[in-house]
């Protein structure tokens, strides 16, 4: 007990100092170029001097010891809560729930806005927790949950992008909001979140002993006579609030929740009590510390705190998902599937019936005029229309097939190019391509695409080559990877205004404009790397029984899989480079395929890139005529439709 | 499973087959029977484009080029996002009714495009580059570029040249010339306005403002901007400078930065709709105790005073700072 008291004063004392250090550099930043010496005479005096740093320094640092804290808290209540130390308001999609609201209610309902932020950021954070834990299921699995809850921010985000695209005018100020920033003009955003955060805190560490019984394990909590119940209800509650609090404020900003509560951990602290409070003084120092960084790197813009601190946080994410992933069991998940698989001899040709139908009205119909069959050959449809459309189904079936792959190597069936962050290191490859080197022709970015994909695709390699590929850990360090990337983006969107509008449509994947020189290049990877990827259906059935029956059986796992891992991360960067990043078909295709034809890999695999080229076709076709002749981008329609049936399938999945 | 495999290849066959066959009348030329005129060059940024005579069917895919067009009393026959356009653009001079909505600016419809059979299509590099050859498939195109990583680079002066550009593609450099030259009488007219109005100070900051996190997000001017320039046209001084190179010719900051300029008259755009002024800055001490504000130096332009246009926005954003500046 005795070294407990001693790490504890060392946590506390350490951690305050820190935060006195950080927050006095805190107040000497700004725009108005005071001397140090000059702050430190005159604040005393009324005037200039006092009144910036009174009424806007001093806020600004208040609003980010406040959110810092805050989140930290939450943090460690969600950990304590679903027994998962990857768990944060951030991986599980609570942020990106609340903010989505936001976005909302200021396209909808943008005079609202101003008076119940608060409200309205409540709604979307406890609809996203909602959503997540009655997909995630009742055990509450660290992985399944960490997953869940990057696909639910997955799918916010894509739909508070087509919101940003759509209403670019009146969503313009959301770009600094979207990834935090403490920017504060008053102490009116301090005066109200001071109070519900300190009641949440206060009533945070009461609920302290409570916490550290539940911990125990809910039986053993139960047993001990504790209404596991009204605990778990309490907790929500608070984490809710406090992250809700937060976005309401400051915007959505990830990683303190995960990081502060993990320090507080390595230093020694143990009870809920303590471990929370000291969260919260750990988190006050990481966020105000992000917030000086970011203002140092630039003293003259905004660079979202928000944006920093994923920067910081995702390699440790990467670092906390190792460590966890070590000390998990091998998840040995089937990946489902009807057991009454339908004949090839049947689906094949109706698929093709329903592709060739497709095809014929992309072909005819552009939004206002039909065009026969015998007018294919003008010059608009052949150039424009034609090897658009192609292209596009051949991209929606590269992405179906790097699906298949990935889902069969990780044995996880929410296994996509998303989540294992090769498409948002891909964007962010592009972006710096973009905005670093702006002499270069845009034609290149493909090229940066591509070199952000293996950067990736390095990262997981490396990180997980020892341990065979363990489905666990890739699925993690795919999130953090993803995190890191996503973070990369935003900081480079913010830093370069009028080029977002170029790249937020690039971003979000889109079709348009692609003529018969990038047919022919879809084309060459498409029937280079097909035949290999079908070439490892076999022995990705072998591996679908587990790697022990499976190494019995003669393969050498730890190849297959690297081999189709490669195969599968070629295949979704080259749809990136092409196309951009278009997410979720890698993750319907397959699924809905699954359906049809069982788990057999390969009636899987064609069953799946037909349907993948199909859907993409759709969604291109929607997108481009729904309001003509302006365009949706494809990635976001993909998004859109892809929602409610990934949400449906969410829920199957035991 | 042979069997499924041979369909495999034979779908896959077929696939690269069509990829692989060109159809022939692609290149479908320059239409007939056009009368003998003078070839017309017109130099962009991506490279010379010649004409055989002027351009009848302009497209322009960016505001800017439209309003430059209007303002030389060519209608063009397609144009983007013109509700958009509508929204912030204000000028005299109005499109037809029969002009063509081409779609957004940042992806406009190739084929929307392609129906209107243009001899000419007006894109602007840094979102248009990236559909380069497809747009000349269609007619032939001439980039602009007025954004530039060039320390030296000039913004009027390139507003000048493209509008002279876009002028003689369409057979109207005179029209032009009187344009620029109604333009200059109008900055002469306005500097002898604002000499005679014996304001305190002639230095100005001009910003553009909204809202972020309800926080003010002001957009300051720098020198090399096209707006500032037209501001010492007409005898103000800008006192903003940057120290990075902003190529967009603005540095976006908060209240804190503008203490340094106090003294400045407060030359502001912002939009009704956000009006951080009205409301975010109402009770704000160090807005309130700034001294453009304590001595009612703080000038409205009007949300819709474009400031990145051509001649004619320029003369708009003249007369609505003349106006203001000598009426108190």
């Amino acid at each position: 007990m005795d070294t407990l008291r001693k790490k504890s004063l060392i946590s506390f004392s350490g951690g305050f100092l820190l935060l006195i250090i950080v927050s006095l550099v805190h107040l000497t930043q700004g725009q108005a170029g005071y001397s140090v010496q000059q702050l430190f005479t005159e604040v005393w005096i009324e005037g200039r001097v006092q009144d910036i740093v009174l009424g806007m320094r001093l806020p600004r640092l208040a609003i980010g010891i406040i959110a810092g804290g805050a989140l930290a808290v939450a943090g460690g209540i969600l950990q304590t809560l679903t027994h998962n130390p990857l768990a944060s308001a951030s991986t599980l999609g609570i942020n990106a729930g609340a903010f989505f609201a936001v976005v909302v209610s200021m396209v909808f309902f943008p005079t609202a806005l101003g008076q119940y932020s608060f409200i309205v950021a409540v709604i979307g954070a406890v609809f996203a927790t909602l959503l997540v834990l009655s997909l995630a299921g009742r055990e509450l699995n660290p992985v399944r949950v960490a997953l869940t809850g990057m696909i639910i921010s997955l799918l916010f985000s894509s739909i508070t992008g087509a919101l940003q695209l759509l209403y670019e005018n009146e969503t313009s100020g959301l770009f600094l909001w979207g990834s935090g920033t403490l920017v504060q003009l008053n102490w009116s955003g301090v005066k109200f979140a001071f109070p519900l955060v300190f009641i949440a805190l206060v009533t945070s560490i009461m609920s302290g002993k409570a916490l550290d019984t539940f911990s125990l394990g809910e039986e053993l909590a139960t047993s001990l006579g504790q209404s596991v119940v009204k605990v778990k209800l309490i907790a929500w509650t608070l984490s809710i609030i406090l992250s809700a609090i937060t976005v309401s404020v400051v915007g959505a900003i990830g990683f303190i929740g995960l990081m502060a509560p993990h320090i507080v951990r390595l230093i020694g602290i143990k009870g809920h009590r303590k471990l929370l409070s000291h969260s919260f003084l750990w988190g006050s120092v990481l966020l105000i510390s992000a917030d000086v960084i970011a203002r140092f790197i630039q003293p003259t813009q905004e660079i979202p705190v928000g944006a920093m601190t994923a920067l910081i946080g995702g390699p440790w994410l990467m670092y906390l998902a190792y460590r966890t992933a070590k000390t998990q069991k091998r998840g040995d998940r089937s990946l489902g599937g009807t057991k009454k698989p339908i004949s090839l001899r049947w689906l094949v040709p109706v698929i093709i019936s329903l592709i060739i139908g497709a095809m014929y009205i992309s072909f005819s119909y552009n939004g206002t005029t039909w065009t026969p069959v015998s007018q294919w050959t003008s010059m608009i449809i052949w150039n424009f229309r034609i090897p658009r459309v192609l292209i596009t189904f051949i991209i929606g079936a590269m992405l179906a097939i790097s699906g298949v792959l990935l889902q069969g190597v990780l044995r996880n069936p929410l296994a996509d190019s998303s989540i294992l962050g090769i498409t948002s290191m891909s964007g962010a490859g592009a972006m710096i391509f973009l905005v670093i080197l702006p002499s270069i022709p845009v034609t290149w970015m493909p090229i940066g695409a591509m070199l952000g994909a293996i950067i990736a695709m390095l990262i997981i390699f490396l990180t997980s080559w020892k341990t065979g590929f363990q489905p666990i850990l890739l699925a993690l360090i795919g999130i953090s990877v993803s995190a890191f990337g996503s973070a990369i983006i935003q900081i480079l969107v913010v830093k370069s205004r009028l080029v977002v509008a170029a790249a937020l449509v690039w971003l979000s994947g889109s079709t348009y404009a692609k003529g018969w020189n990038d047919l022919y290049l879809a084309s060459i990877l498409f029937i280079l790397l097909v035949p290999v990827a079908i070439y490892f259906t076999r022995h990705l059935n072998t591996l679908a029984f587990g790697d022990e029956i499976a190494t019995s059986h003669g393969l050498n796992v730890s190849h297959t899989r690297a081999w189709s891992l490669i195969i599968g991360v070629v295949l979704s960067a080259s749809a990136v480079s092409i196309v951009g990043t278009i997410g979720f078909i890698g993750l319907l295709a397959p699924h809905i395929a699954r359906r049809l034809v069982g788990y057999f890999h390969f009636p899987l695999m064609i069953v799946s890139m037909m349907l993948g080229g199909l859907l993409l076709s759709l969604a291109d076709f929607i997108g481009r005529v729904i309001i003509a002749p302006k365009e949706i981008p494809s990635g976001l329609v993909v998004a859109l439709i892809g929602a409610p049936y990934l949400l449906y399938l969410l829920r199957k999945i035991k | 499973m042979k069997k499924l495999i041979a369909i495999l290849c034979i779908f896959m066959l077929a696939l690269g087959l069509v990829a692989c066959s060109q159809p022939t009348d692609t290149a479908n030329g320059t239409k007939g029977g056009s009368e003998v005129a003078e070839a017309i060059t017109i130099a962009g940024v991506l490279g010379d484009v010649e004409l055989e005579g002027p351009a009848q069917r302009v497209v322009a895919l960016e505001w800017t080029y439209a309003e430059n067009l209007l303002a030389v009393g060519v209608q063009p026959i397609g144009v983007t996002d013109i509700q958009n356009y509508n929204n912030w653009v204000q000028i005299e001079e109005k499109f037809d009714d029969n002009v063509v909505d081409v779609g957004t600016r940042q992806e406009p419809s190739l084929e929307k495009i392609a129906e209107l059979q243009p001899d000419l299509i007006i894109a602007i590099k840094f979102r248009h580059e990236a559909i380069k050859s497809q747009l000349e498939s269609i007619a032939p195109t001439v980039f602009f570029d007025p954004y530039p990583t060039d320390e030296n680079f000039n913004q009027y002066d390139e507003m000048e040249s493209t509008f002279r550009e876009i002028a003689k593609a369409v057979g109207k450099s005179s029209e032009a010339e009187q344009v620029l030259a109604e333009l200059e009488d109008t900055y002469v007219e306005a500097k002898a306005a604002i000499d005679s109005a014996s304001l305190t100070t002639k230095d100005v900051i001009l910003t553009q403002a909204f809202s972020a996190n309800q926080a003010p997000q002001i957009r300051l001017f720098t020198p090399n901007a096209l707006a500032s320039v037209i501001l010492e046209k007409i005898g103000l001084n800008n006192v903003h400078t940057s120290e990075v190179l902003e190529i967009y010719g603005f540095s976006t900051v908060n209240v804190e930065a503008l203490t340094i300029y106090e003294e400045a008259n407060y030359l502001y755009v912002v939009q009704d709709n956000d009006n951080i002024y009205e409301n975010q800055l109402k009770d704000n001490k160090v807005w309130n105790g700034l001294e453009f504000v304590k001595e009612n130096r703080t000038f409205p332009l009007g949300g819709d005073a474009w400031l990145f246009g051509g001649p004619l926005s320029a003369k708009v954003v003249v007369d609505r700072i003349v106006n203001i500046l000598v009426t108190n």
